[in-house]
């Protein structure tokens, strides 16, 4: 039997005692698993944005159904921050919606970790606003805004086991200590360091060290999640699997997260949405798919993929794209949205997988430089005349520095970007008729 | 004479601070004379007159080295300044002069006379001083720097005694015998003063100024033989009658509790130029600060007495002070060692208004032609030196030990006077 | 296999070769300093006095100070004096470190004039420190701490010639000057504290006295003891201050083993028990610094 009553700040209070059930949340197409699998014998309040306000008996109840809000549980307005002279933040505004795990990214020096700090209440802001669930969090300290924080050290408590660090968080709550110990080992447990608990963090592996500061955040049951780079001082194996254990864990307890990394990688496998920072601004918020495809600027474009997007100067003449000395046709439908465009210097886009060889000798002829094989593909750098390209081909494609090929460049698929501000022309629906190579 | 504290502090700062430039540049911090001179001889030397922290003494002495060192052409004295803690200071000149490193010339105290002689450090100087000079010397002062071959082996170039200070403007009248002391002492702490200061700390000051008041019923500290026998007898009667003395003037008021923490004449020369003592008992050299310290006006309040005895017939009083004897046997440097010492004797003595040892001395300086060298020259009469036998600094550490205890009220004086007598008796039998 | 066997050989002939690269260092810590104390050790079993030096070797020295009704009271004195200086200057060093890490965290000017300031008092000799308390604990009418306190309605306090305040004096003039040393070492040591720890503690919403208690306190614990253990030899061995403050009175209420052991020699010129008394101390010494060293954690002794 589980009680619950709906707060009328959009929460479920779950009252003691209670086995608590799956709380299913909303529909679309972020449907919430609201669950706390240690919730065990103490008030605990859930962050579900349930809008239906008022009680419940969950008794027998499997799950429970009610919307998703809209309400962002963490909201930027016009946050600037300055050292001395030097601007760091320019007037970022963003939105963080309830339980969505949101990564920031950019290259170093771009502001995000400061921003995630003035998040947490470890830097103050020096203009703007911070607003919590609509509430304005200014003014808290970083303790009383119920933030969970992991650091790229992780900032284990040296001197404390792990069991320890883990229920530092739980030193000030009215449980009992079986309680307490009760809730480490739950926290333990899902991290799968329960055999470590009595342990010193200097005894730690650099993994085991991260899973740690993990539970220390998780067992505070926070009302944001936020991670400073918390992969970077891992191998490459750990770090793939670490990956994929946050993203798991996010599932499984499904928080506002905010998640800082310059790993570009890690933005696009982790992240509901990514924010493309650079140089204190935001470039672009949006899902994983969107950043890659339909890059904003030409800075998200460069930063997002690896290898780079091939930047290409063309200008419009005549209805088609004059690159150096070729000459690139473009469907019709592209004609529209560029109308307005007409003799101005563009840059051309385009994905190295974008980039068709073709042996037959149509297309944009280019000399071969350097052909590197990863074993799932192999990546060609070419060069036409002063400018040097770089495609994605089949494993087996056998190729030698020097030899002359013929590009088909999938112009459907491209991104075109003014060259003076760096944005990009709006695309036309693609038609996916452009290019005879389409399979 | 003893540490002056303030002194050795101002001395310490002076050194940190930029040297003051001279108008000689004969005498820096460690030399007179030219620094290329073909003779040098090291003279160890205590900071109360070339390196005074008062300008006025510095100066003086300045001009007196620099004309005794323009006398003696090819001369340099590289001086060496001992610190106030004299025991330790001369126990280290000893120590340097066995080891073959030790000064050519020093000042000596006294008390320690005894101690240089028996270890046959001292060189004769006999040669340098004309006969007159030396029957010229007080007797007592005579029989101190004479060695058993009859040599004279030091000058013993000033005295001091203890005295009794009082302000007339609060105590018109100088208090004979001990009630008197107290009385008035009482008068002036009516008059929101302290009544009456003396050392009563750790110091060798304290015990020596004490033992006047001990001395003066006739009490010896040692029998003939140097054995301790002030604990025995009619001399522990005197004795306690002396602690009595000094506890009843602390449990009556008359003077303040505070005097277990006193241990430097400074620290009553202080209380005297704030104007928040009505007597004081120091050494007669403080006549001569006082005047050259306070105000005219404010110095002449201070008049000088000898010290109270029991009765006004018993009295007595510490005599103590300087010598400056040879440590080599490079005779020409013992002449240069001797004529130091006269120039202490003579014009030094005269600046700093310091006892000199020979009654000629006194007729030569219209420096000593004030009445205050009348009421030196009168207590002297009951001076009585130091014993000089080697268990004196117990017995001095023990009176210091025992004056504390029991006027801070830690232990009664008989007790205090077994445990010192215990003390005294063991360190005896080690000698 | 030849190659390892060549490659080993240089290195034994390094090991066998170690001593004339260690002897210089051991003949200057056997001069200076092994030979000092097997000289006070010889005199210790010696009746040797400051100059009369035909002695003959006996236990009378040792046996005597052993006896001696005095040396309890000595070592009252000197548990009483070290202890609460010792502790004084680890608590009061910690604090102003405390408050220079905050003061620099919180980009305040001034810190560095504050270190500055806290130095100079270690930088003045014991002696000179011991005078200028003197004058300032003076009991006299115009003594400046007295002074002080009648301005604030406080009746004065006799610091110097009562006992029991003597000992308290000497403790505070001892603390005022060790304070800069202790907290030069404790500032190292807060300094490298990793200040993430804070932020996460911040995080956490710990009070200052949890983040004192959870982080500061237990990565200052080495530094703590091996201070503990250096401030204590310092304050065993110090007797300057007390030399020029109360000369050991009133009495002998703040006489300590090292004064008691200078007195012996200086004042009554007995070398031979001076030398076992401060045989006495560097014992006394020893034993602590190695209790104090087992509370070290392991690795760092």
């Amino acid at each position: 039997m589980c009680r619950f009553v709906c707060g009328n700040d959009g929460s479920i209070n779950v009252r003691p005692p209670a086995v608590c059930p799956t709380i299913v949340m909303g529909q679309g197409r972020n449907p919430g698993l609201c669950h706390t699998p240690f919730v065990a014998q103490h008030e605990l309040r859930i962050n579900c944005r349930l809008h239906e306000i008022g009680t419940g008996d969950l008794a027998g109840a499997a799950e429970t159904h009610g919307t998703c809000g809209a309400l962002a549980q963490v909201e930027l307005k016009q946050i600037s921050k300055s050292f001395g002279a030097t601007d760091v933040l320019h007037e970022i505004s963003l939105s963080v919606p309830d339980r969505e795990f949101t990564v920031l990214v950019g290259p170093s020096g771009c502001g995000k970790s400061t921003l995630l700090r003035i998040v947490a209440g470890l830097e103050s802001a020096s203009a703007g606003e911070i607003l919590f669930d609509g509430r304005a969090v200014n003014e808290l300290s970083p303790g009383q805004r119920n933030v969970a924080m992991v650091f790229q050290n992780y900032a284990l408590y040296p001197h404390l086991s792990v069991a320890s660090n883990i229920g530092f968080g739980l030193r000030r709550s009215k449980l009992s200590r079986t309680q307490k110990r009760a809730a480490i080992l739950d926290v333990a447990r899902l991290l799968e360091i329960e055999p470590l608990l009595s342990r010193r963090p200097s005894a730690l592996s650099g993994g085991q060290r991260q899973r740690v500061a993990m539970g220390r955040a998780i067992i505070r049951d926070p009302d944001v999640f936020l991670f400073d780079e918390p992969l970077s001082n891992l191998d490459a194996r750990l770090r793939m699997q670490m990956r994929a254990e946050i993203r798991a864990l996010h599932r499984k307890l499904p928080t506002t997260t905010l998640y800082v990394t310059h790993d570009q990688i890690e933005a696009m496998t982790m992240a509901d949405r990514v924010v493309v920072m650079n140089a204190g601004r935001i470039e672009q918020i949006g899902t994983p798919s969107e950043i890659y495809n339909s890059p904003r600027t030409k800075f998200v474009a460069g930063f997002i993929g690896m290898p780079s997007m091939n930047m290409i100067d063309a200008r419009l003449e005549d209805g088609a794209l004059a690159v150096g000395a070729s000459r690139l046709a473009l469907s019709s439908n592209w004609h529209a949205a560029l109308a307005g465009h007409k003799d101005r210097n563009l840059v051309l886009g385009l994905r190295p997988e974008h980039l068709r060889l073709r042996t037959d000798s149509t297309g944009l002829p280019a000399v071969v430089d350097l052909v590197e094989p990863t074993g799932s593909e192999t990546l060609i750098y070419l060069h036409h005349d002063a400018l040097h390209l770089c495609a994605r081909a089949a494993p087996e494609t056998d190729l030698r520095t020097g030899a002359q090929v013929y590009l088909d460049l999938h112009l459907d698929r491209a991104v075109l970007f003014d060259a003076q501000s760096g944005l990009a022309l709006p695309r036309p629906e693609p038609t996916f008729a452009t290019s005879g190579e389409l399979a | 004479m003893t540490l002056a504290r303030t002194s050795l502090v101002l001395a310490l700062l002076a050194t940190a601070a930029p040297a003051v430039v001279h108008a000689q540049d004969l005498i820096t911090r460690n030399r007179v004379g030219p620094a290329d001179a073909e003779n040098a001889l090291t003279f160890r030397l205590t900071a109360f007159d070339l390196y005074s922290a008062d300008q006025a003494t510095a100066e003086a002495f300045e001009k007196m080295f620099t004309d005794f060192i323009l006398a003696n052409p090819g001369w340099r004295i590289d001086t060496q300044l001992q610190t106030g803690a004299i025991a330790q200071e001369q126990a280290r000149i000893i120590e340097q002069t066995r080891a073959g490193r030790g000064p050519d010339c020093a000042m000596i105290d006294s008390s320690q006379l005894a101690t240089f002689k028996e270890a046959g450090l001292l060189a004769p100087m006999t040669p340098f001083f004309s006969q007159e000079e030396i029957d010229d010397l007080f007797p007592f002062v005579r029989d101190g720097v004479t060695d058993e071959n009859g040599d004279i082996v030091a000058l013993w170039w000033f005295t001091d005694l203890r005295v009794l200070y009082r302000d007339k403007s609060l105590v018109p009248d100088a208090p004979q015998i001990w009630s008197e002391l107290q009385d008035a002492a009482l008068a002036a702490v009516e008059q929101g003063r302290e009544g009456v200061l003396f050392n009563a700390g750790r110091d060798e000051a304290s015990a020596f100024d004490w033992l006047a008041h001990f001395w003066a019923q006739g009490g010896e500290l040692v029998d003939e033989e140097g054995r301790p026998v002030f604990f025995e007898d009619e001399n522990r009667e005197k004795f306690l009658t002396a602690v009595q003395f000094y506890a009843d003037l602390v449990e009556s008021g008359a003077a303040p509790r505070r005097v277990t923490a006193l241990s430097s004449y400074d620290d009553l020369l202080a209380s005297a130029a704030a104007g928040s003592t009505g007597m004081f008992i120091g050494g007669n050299w403080m006549y001569g600060q006082i005047q050259n310290t306070m105000p005219p006006e404010q110095a002449a309040n201070w008049a000088v007495s000898e010290l109270p005895g029991p009765t006004e017939d018993a009295r007595a009083t510490g005599t103590g002070g300087w010598t400056i004897a040879a440590l080599t046997d490079d005779p020409a440097k013992v002449e240069i060692c001797a004529g130091i010492a006269r120039l202490y004797a003579g014009p030094g003595n005269a600046f700093q208004r310091l006892l000199p040892t020979s009654a000629s001395l006194y007729e030569a300086y219209e420096e000593f032609a004030g009445p205050e060298f009348e009421v030196f020259a009168g207590a002297l009469q009951n001076g009585r030196a130091r014993p000089g036998v080697p268990i004196y600094p117990e017995i001095s550490s023990q009176i210091q030990i025992l004056l504390g205890n029991v006027l801070s009220g830690a232990a009664t004086p008989e007790a205090a006077l077994d445990a010192a007598a215990a003390e005294v008796m063991a360190a005896f039998e080690r000698l | 296999m030849t190659r390892p066997a060549r490659r080993a050989r240089p290195a034994t002939r390094l090991t066998s070769g170690a001593l004339p690269w260690l002897l210089p260092a051991l003949l200057m810590l056997g001069m200076f300093y092994l030979y000092p104390i097997a000289e006070a050790l010889r005199l210790a079993f010696t009746d040797a006095r400051l100059f009369d030096q035909s002695t003959s070797f006996s236990l009378a020295s040792i046996a005597g100070v052993a006896g001696s009704a005095t040396l309890g009271t000595i070592l009252r004195n000197t548990l009483v004096y070290t202890v609460a200086s010792v502790l004084g200057q680890l608590a009061l060093g910690l604090f102003i470190a405390l408050l220079v890490v905050r003061a620099e965290r919180a980009r305040l000017r001034g810190t560095l004039v504050l270190r500055t300031i806290v130095l100079a008092a270690w930088v003045i000799p014991a002696i000179a420190n011991g005078i200028i308390w003197q004058l300032l604990l003076s009991e006299a009418p115009f003594g400046a701490i007295n002074s002080a306190l009648r301005l604030i309605g406080v009746s004065p306090v006799a610091w110097l010639s009562d006992p029991a305040n003597a000992m308290t004096s000497a403790v505070i003039a001892t603390i005022w000057q060790g304070t800069a040393y202790s907290m030069i070492l404790l500032y190292a040591a807060l300094k490298s504290i990793d200040p993430v720890l804070y932020e996460a503690a911040a995080i956490d919403d710990a009070t200052a006295m949890e983040r004192f208690w959870f982080i500061t306190l237990p990565h200052m614990r080495p530094a703590l003891l091996v201070n503990a253990i250096l401030i204590k030899i310092m304050t065993l061995n110090m007797f300057d201050t007390i030399l020029s403050l109360t000369g050991g009175g009133p009495g002998r209420a703040t006489e300590v083993l090292s004064l008691f052991a200078y007195n012996t020699v200086f004042q009554s010129f007995e070398l031979g028990r001076g030398a076992a008394l401060a045989m006495l101390l560097l014992l006394i010494s020893l034993l602590l610094t190695a209790a104090l060293i087992l509370l070290l954690p392991r690795g760092r002794r």
